[in-house]
């Protein structure tokens, strides 16, 4: 495995299983951790079975996709587990793809759901081939269990061996599945349209479709695949993406489409009686969220620094956390605790709902410390700084131009009010679509008006 | 033992020296020789990948040794370097090495035996997951059977991850071994008590899943399923176990290559019918897995179950429902017959199976939804409230013909169509467009527009207008030019990154030309990165990045700098290589002045009052107007005829050859033809791009098509074949004139003749010669027509595509042939952009249904089309609106007169006319049509739906026709707004 790596260690106290009984069966998902906190979550039943069954089925195909696979390289799928987060009264699974390019979120809502919450907190679980053989096998009429987590160890074969698998879970991949938060936080509503015209238009999409993209059209009642831009086209890059929905779609009401125009990102959310499938896509199949450093432009605005140890502390695993409540409560303004959220969102601590509009509280069970601190180009930008690669040449009220050191060449830097502009190749290459080069982050450390520190409250 | 032991006998080449010392060495006597044995290694395998390489091309060793002499010396060495290193290296050493450290099979397992190292197993593991063009050169084959050996030899576990598998899968016999798999898997009778099972229960990654043939052909005795089936038939294996464990593999959901096997393996097998009624719950589930060639297995096993009746109906009912949601229609009509079946066996499962079948009425084809509305209306009850309430909920999703019969036996009547585009700003749209210009109105097919309203509404007659009629000035559509040298050197090197984009191309390009004078004292400060990024011209890959690598560096530096062209020389990449050239011979000079052929609007149109004011400048300039340049300016003179004028009365004074045809080209009849072929040539082509020139004709004659004459391109009688790839010289067009044997290279709108002379210019080719988009999409017809584009070519020829999405631009023979054609495109991109075009262009009244029809019944009758791809693209472009749906039907059902011999798949273009017809509550009209429609002589569904067809009435549907109309008045509105808006443009 290529580039940066943290090593993760997924401990289930035995193997996710699926047990038949008379009448159906009962699904046991074991959780990742031995602690006594993450040991019980949920137990009870799956009031329509086959549909969460797909819905988890969905999830699983999203880990277990690298829809994007780069010249030269494996086709390498990251033995990476989904999280569940039991919260208030939201079950959500989620997961992310190996090329970091693609986001999924199963949520089951409380009519989804027969049974008792015994826990709350944020956990891997294990969904092993017998598990997904299992979810497959599921039928309409089953009488489907569910247990997370402890009803599980109780009935596991007393002193068998833990399930332990190690793994190194690449930092790009760490960062896209936090960053992709902060992303849907961005994002509008865009279409929505009855579930059998969804289903309609991602069976119409091609089957051959290449990575280039293509832009969504509302079509009739439905939505139609365009190769046109227009302003009320939905960008969507790598189709092949989507037909992940394809088989779930049977199961919606309805359709909804959220896009980010700044990145291009685009979520798909199908809506069902009682629960919601999130799709989130990046900009392009060959673009992960992880290296778009939208992030680096967020934390680079300080106003996020005094709410969020207050934000942070409130949370309480709420599905909906309420920043209106929140703004209230600590005398903050809307946008400090937005800005806090984002914050909270790019460390793992919170995750976004579209449907709700908000965030949620759920902390990524991963070893997240390095994650900021090794953004390849905010490291690369502070070594500059440090090595003494800037040299500014004119400031003034108006504008910063800046030489900074490249590769056998001086890169030239011009900040100017709210743009700012570097002669790398890499800006040459993608402007300010993916955020400032490292060249300009330099300057703007240098000039102590943007750039990270060092030390992120966590 | 000491290193100098071992590098005396590494020298030596001696491997067997090597396997002696090393068989009774201590681990600590091996690890004091691991940095002789690496270092060893590491010099012999530097030169040994291309002296390999070379070797498979087939050189002989004197060859190799006088090109690879280091290498050649050492190969001899390299075995006993190898074995030295696997009998010294640690297991994160040998990993570094990789393929390098991979001896023998004998030596390996003689080193592993003699060293006995804990990490065996990962290595194990390690060698079995190699992937790489290394392993071809090294001739690493037989992994498997050497870990197979280490197992054996106890050495290490059995691995355990799927490499291991697939390993055994593909190399237990190889291609041109004496033993047949048979026999190999007998010769190791624990395969078949362990591993083979696992060939069911291991997931293949991406790069294993073509390990077990499935495909029909082989020899049998190589086929892992005809194999397995043998030996459980001789009772060697548990058939039960391989018919239980085939269907396990199905139910996992693996890679359908992978499940496509498993299905085949069972096939195989024969499963008997009380073996299959044992596992109907089993088959039952396959019918919701996500591979649709599982789903179609699962039908096919469950279909003789039902025929004897030995499938319980209700359980059938319930797991078969997401069969119904298949893309392949007969995948759904098996579904429906076994839940149909099921319901007549047992009537009490009949409002169920009603249910069940309404998934099929959002399968896309009408004959499906038919067949499930059979079923329900069969077995269901209107009065089922939940079915009646589920079927509503469907409506949306059900094709019109079925429609009516649903409403009704719902017993509700029909939902009123919305309203669309009738809305309240009609009555504003029609005063705006009685109130337009006359002319105007007329012009941009208003007039004709509003007639039809009038009287009722309908598909509305495509405008007729030429090119050179269509304003092109926009206000909105200006280029602005590069302001600063901050501007440029930012612009520049995106450029050279990206130079798809040809404004921005040419912006840069005027930049240069006329800021190259401005060098402050930080200018090489200032431009450093950007001659860096220049420097590295291979690096860039795009085509007319390299020939701008050259620009910048004589730009930057002030000296003459090579500009990558020669090797383009001869086609439209080297004509503007050659331009470019003229430009950085200024910049070194730092002779700045305006490029003449920079656009001052989008799309490439110059207005002309501004190159005549570039002329004007230049002629005050101690430098020679570049011939190149001018000739390309005359070519992207915009067409507006105001401008045209003034620019005309501005340029009087101007003397000279090229200010002459300047003049020639913007309509004076007064200037005698001068003596440069290039200027001359873009002058007639810019006065009247589809005329030819007796004038010009009679100094520069038989320059091809597009220089003098103008081109008239016509399709090469076919029928064609659509081949896999591109062919050269395929020459689907006819040219007249024809290309002469030898052209001018610096004439382009010949080169855009000649397939070979048009490379790749991407984007920029559409910015050469704006106004001749007939010989644009002419060479648009030939690269894509014809052949099955592949996705890496969809980037070069979109640009073909581009242009018909402009309003402006007349869709002519060539144009509309290019459209038909590539809506069947194999390449999705392709075939998507061509509908947009369609869409986009019956909206704007630039195609009607009659010309369309012509289109599309030229490409299917020549073989240039295939029909199932082209009745979906204009189905999916019909679905946009009333007036799309009434085109696309007018279309098909002109295609239908004098149908002799019906097309191929003609029951696809009539279901598709049907939807359209019962949609808009139309019928056949044209007499030809239904004069054929009625001789036709086929059978079957063909029959059936052209009896349907003719059957149909015409229903009261005004909203439909007014619908279309108002959308045809807003599509021209949009262009008589726009003309006249460009009309009072003021100068750029």
């Amino acid at each position: 495995m290529s580039g940066l790596a943290v090593s993760h260690t997924y401990r289930y106290a035995f193997g996710s299983e699926a047990v038949s009984r008379t009448g159906g069966v009962d699904l046991r998902l074991a959780t990742s951790g031995l602690d006594a906190a993450n040991l019980d979550y949920f137990r009870g039943k799956l009031t329509r079975p086959v549909r969460a069954a797909d819905l988890l089925r969905g999830l699983i195909e999203v880990v277990q996709s690298r829809f994007y696979i780069p010249p030269a390289m494996m086709a390498r799928i990251i033995p990476a587990d989904p999280v569940v987060t039991c919260g208030d009264d939201v079950l959500r699974f989620e997961a992310f793809s190996s090329c970091c390019s693609t986001y999924a979120r199963a949520d089951f809502l409380p009519p989804a759901l027969d049974g008792e919450r015994t826990g709350r907190g944020t956990t891997n679980v294990d969904f092993n081939a017998p598990m997904r053989s299992a979810l497959a096998r599921v039928r309409e009429g089953d009488g489907v269990g569910l247990a997370i987590g402890a009803e599980s160890v109780e009935l596991s074969r007393g002193g068998e061996a833990i399930v332990e698998r190690k793994v190194a879970l690449p930092l790009r991949w760490l960062k896209g599945f936090v960053e992709v938060q902060t992303y849907q936080s961005r994002m509008t509503p865009r279409f929505e349209i009855p579930g059998p015209e969804a289903l309609r238009f991602l069976r119409s999409l091609p089957r051959g479709a290449g990575p280039g993209s293509a832009w969504v059209v509302p079509a009739g009642r439905g939505l139609r695949l365009s190769q046109t831009p227009t302003k009320e086209a939905v960008r969507l890059g790598g189709v092949g993406r989507l037909r992940v929905l394809e088989i779930l779609a049977r199961h919606a009401r309805s359709m909804r489409v959220h896009a980010d125009e700044r990145s291009g990102a685009s979520a798909w959310e199908l809506v069902l009686d009682e629960a919601r499938f999130h799709l989130v896509l990046s900009p392009d199949v060959f673009r992960g969220f992880s290296g778009e450093g939208q992030v680096l432009s967020s934390l680079a605005a300080d106003r996020w620094k005094e709410a969020l140890p207050r934000v942070q502390a409130s949370l309480r695993w709420e599905s909906r956390v309420d920043s209106h409540a929140l703004a209230n409560e600590f005398s903050l303004s809307p946008a400090e605790v937005a800005a806090a959220l984002d914050a909270l969102g790019s460390r793992g601590l919170v995750g976004f709902d579209l449907a709700e509009g908000a965030y949620f509280h759920r902390e990524l069970p991963f070893d997240l410390t390095m994650v900021e601190s090794l953004h390849p180009r905010l490291k690369d930008a502070r070594k500059l700084v440090a090595e003494g690669g800037v040299r500014v040449v004119k400031k003034d009220d108006a504008r910063t131009e800046a030489f900074v050191q490249g590769t056998g060449v001086e890169h030239r830097v011009l900040i100017t009010g709210q743009t700012a502009n570097c002669t790398c190749p890499w800006y040459a290459k993608h402007n300010d679509a993916r955020g400032p080069c490292k060249h300009i982050l330099a300057v703007q450390i240098l000039e102590g008006d943007g750039g990270p520190s060092e030390e992120t409250p966590r | 033992m000491k290193p100098a032991d071992l590098q005396a006998l590494l020298d030596a080449h001696d491997a067997e020296g090597c396997l002696a010392m090393f068989k009774t060495a201590t681990e600590a006597e091996r690890r004091a020789l691991a940095k002789t044995a690496a270092t060893r290694l590491r010099a012999v395998s530097l030169f040994q990948p291309f002296y390999l390489l070379a070797q498979a091309s087939r050189q002989t060793e004197e060859q190799l040794a006088a090109q690879f002499p280091l290498a050649a010396k050492e190969r001899g060495g390299l075995r006993a370097a190898q074995i030295a290193v696997l009998a010294t290296a640690t297991l994160t050493e040998l990993r570094r090495f990789g393929v390098d450290c991979y001896p023998p099979a004998d030596d390996t397992v003689a080193v592993l035996s003699d060293r006995r190292p804990p990490w065996v197993g990962e290595w194990a593991e390690l060698i079995l997951s190699w992937s790489g063009p290394r392993l071809w050169l090294y001739n690493v084959g037989g992994r498997w059977r050497l870990v197979r050996r280490l197992v054996h030899e106890g050495l290490c576990e059995r691995p355990r991850s799927s490499s291991y598998i697939h390993g055994m899968i593909v190399e237990i016999i190889t291609p041109r071994a004496s033993i047949t798999l048979r026999e190999a898997l007998l010769a190791d009778p624990a395969l078949l008590k362990e591993e083979i099972w696992e060939v069911f229960e291991t997931e293949p990654t991406r790069g294993q899943l073509e390990g077990l043939p499935f495909r029909p052909g082989g020899s049998s005795e190589a086929r892992w399923e005809t194999t397995l089936a043998a030996l459980a038939a001789e009772g060697r294996i548990s058939r039960t176990r391989l018919i239980d464990a085939s269907l396990g593999g199905l139910e996992r959901d693996f890679h359908e290559l992978r499940a496509r096997w498993f299905a085949l393996m069972h096939d195989t097998l024969e499963p008997t019918l009380d073996e299959r009624a044992d596992r109907a719950g089993r088959y039952l589930g396959l019918a919701s897995s996500r591979n649709p060639s599982t789903v179609k297995f699962a039908l096919e096993a469950l279909a003789p179950l039902d025929k004897q009746e030995r499938l319980e109906p209700r359980l059938l009912v319930d797991a078969i429902g997401p069969a119904l949601l298949a893309r392949h229609k007969a995948t759904v009509r098996a579904a429906l017959t076994l839940i149909d079946r099921a319901a007549r066996r047992d009537p009490a499962v009949g409002s169920r199976a009603a249910a069940v079948a309404v998934e099929a009425l959002t399968h896309d084809s009408p004959a499906i939804q038919e067949s499930a509305l059979d079923l329900i209306e069969r077995h269901g009850e209107p009065a089922d409230r939940a079915l009646a309430e589920l079927l509503q909920s469907r409506m949306g999703t059900v094709a019109a013909s079925q429609r009516g019969r649903l409403t009704a036996w719902l017993g509700v009547s029909p939902a009123s169509e919305p309203p669309e585009a009738i809305d309240d700003g009609q009555g504003d749209l029609i005063a705006r467009a009685s109130a337009l210009d006359p002319l105007i109105a007329e012009r941009t097919g208003v007039s004709a527009a509003l007639a039809v309203l009038k009287h009722g509404g309908g598909e509305v007659p495509a405008v007729d207008f030429d090119e050179t009629e269509a304003p092109r000035l926009d206000p909105e559509g200006l280029v602005c030019p590069v302001a600063g040298l901050d501007e440029l050197i930012r612009r520049f090197s995106s450029v050279l990154e990206n130079p798809e984009d040809p404004e921005e191309l040419e912006r840069v390009l005027d930049g240069v030309s006329r800021l190259c004078d401005q060098i402050p004292d930080d200018f090489a400060a200032r431009t450093g990165a950007l001659r860096a990024r220049a420097g590295c011209v291979d690096l860039l890959t795009a085509n007319l990045s390299r020939p701008l690598c050259g620009l910048a560096l004589a730009w930057i530096t002030g000296k003459p700098h090579a500009v990558r062209y020669a090797d383009l020389h001869g086609n439209l990449v080297g004509f503007f290589a050659r331009r470019v050239l003229a430009i950085a011979g200024r910049a070194a000079l730092r002779q700045a002045a305006p490029l003449l052929s920079a656009p001052t609007h989008k799309g490439g149109w110059i207005d002309p009052r501004v190159l005549v004011e570039r002329v004007q400048l230049w002629a005050s300039l101690p430098d020679h107007l570049d011939r190149i340049d001018g000739a390309l300016a005359i070519l992207r003179l915009a067409p507006d005829a105001g401008p045209r004028a003034l620019a005309l009365a501005a340029s009087a004074d101007l003397e000279g050859h090229y200010a002459a045809a300047l003049r020639y080209a913007l309509g004076s009849d007064r200037e005698s033809v001068g003596p440069d072929a290039r200027i001359w040539v873009a002058a007639t082509r810019a006065r009247a791009p589809r005329d030819d020139d007796p004038l010009v004709d009679a100094r520069h004659p038989g320059l091809g098509p597009d220089a003098s004459q103008a081109a008239r391109c016509t399709l090469r009688p076919g029928p064609h074949q659509i081949v896999r790839t591109y062919s050269w010289g395929c020459k689907l067009i006819v040219r007249e004139p024809p290309l002469p044997l030898t052209h001018a290279y610096e004439l382009p709108t010949v080169l855009l003749h000649d397939e070979r002379a048009r490379g790749w210019p991407g984007r920029w080719l559409a910015t050469l010669w704006p106004i001749g988009r007939d010989s644009f999409f002419a060479a648009g017809v030939e690269s894509i027509l014809g052949n099955e584009t592949t996705p890496s070519e969809v980037s070069f020829v979109r640009p073909y595509l581009e242009p018909l999405l402009d309003p402006d631009v007349p869709l002519r023979e060539m144009a509309r042939l290019l459209l038909a054609g590539s809506l069947s495109a194999s390449a999705p991109e392709l075939q998507g952009l061509a509908t947009d075009a369609l869409i986009a262009a019956i909206g704007d009244g630039r195609i009607d249904g009659n010309r369309l029809s012509q289109a599309v019944g030229r490409v299917l009758t020549e073989g240039l089309a295939k029909p199932s791809r082209l009745a979906k693209a204009l189905g999916d472009a019909a679905r946009v609106s009333p007036l799309h749906s009434l085109t696309v039907a007018h279309a098909l059902e002109l295609m239908l007169c004098g149908l002799t011999p019906p097309p191929r798949d003609l029951h696809l273009f009539l279901e598709l006319l049907k939807e359209l017809l019962v949609e808009t509550g139309e019928r056949l009209t044209v007499p030809e049509a239904v004069d054929s429609l009625r001789g036709l002589k086929v059978s079957g569904k063909t029959a059936k739906l052209a009896r349907e067809l003719l059957g149909l009435e015409e229903r009261p549907a005004a909203t439909a026709r007014r619908s279309a109309a108002v959308r045809a008045l807003t599509g021209r509105m949009e262009r008589a707004l726009r003309w006249t808006r460009r009309r009072h443009s003021p100068r750029s």
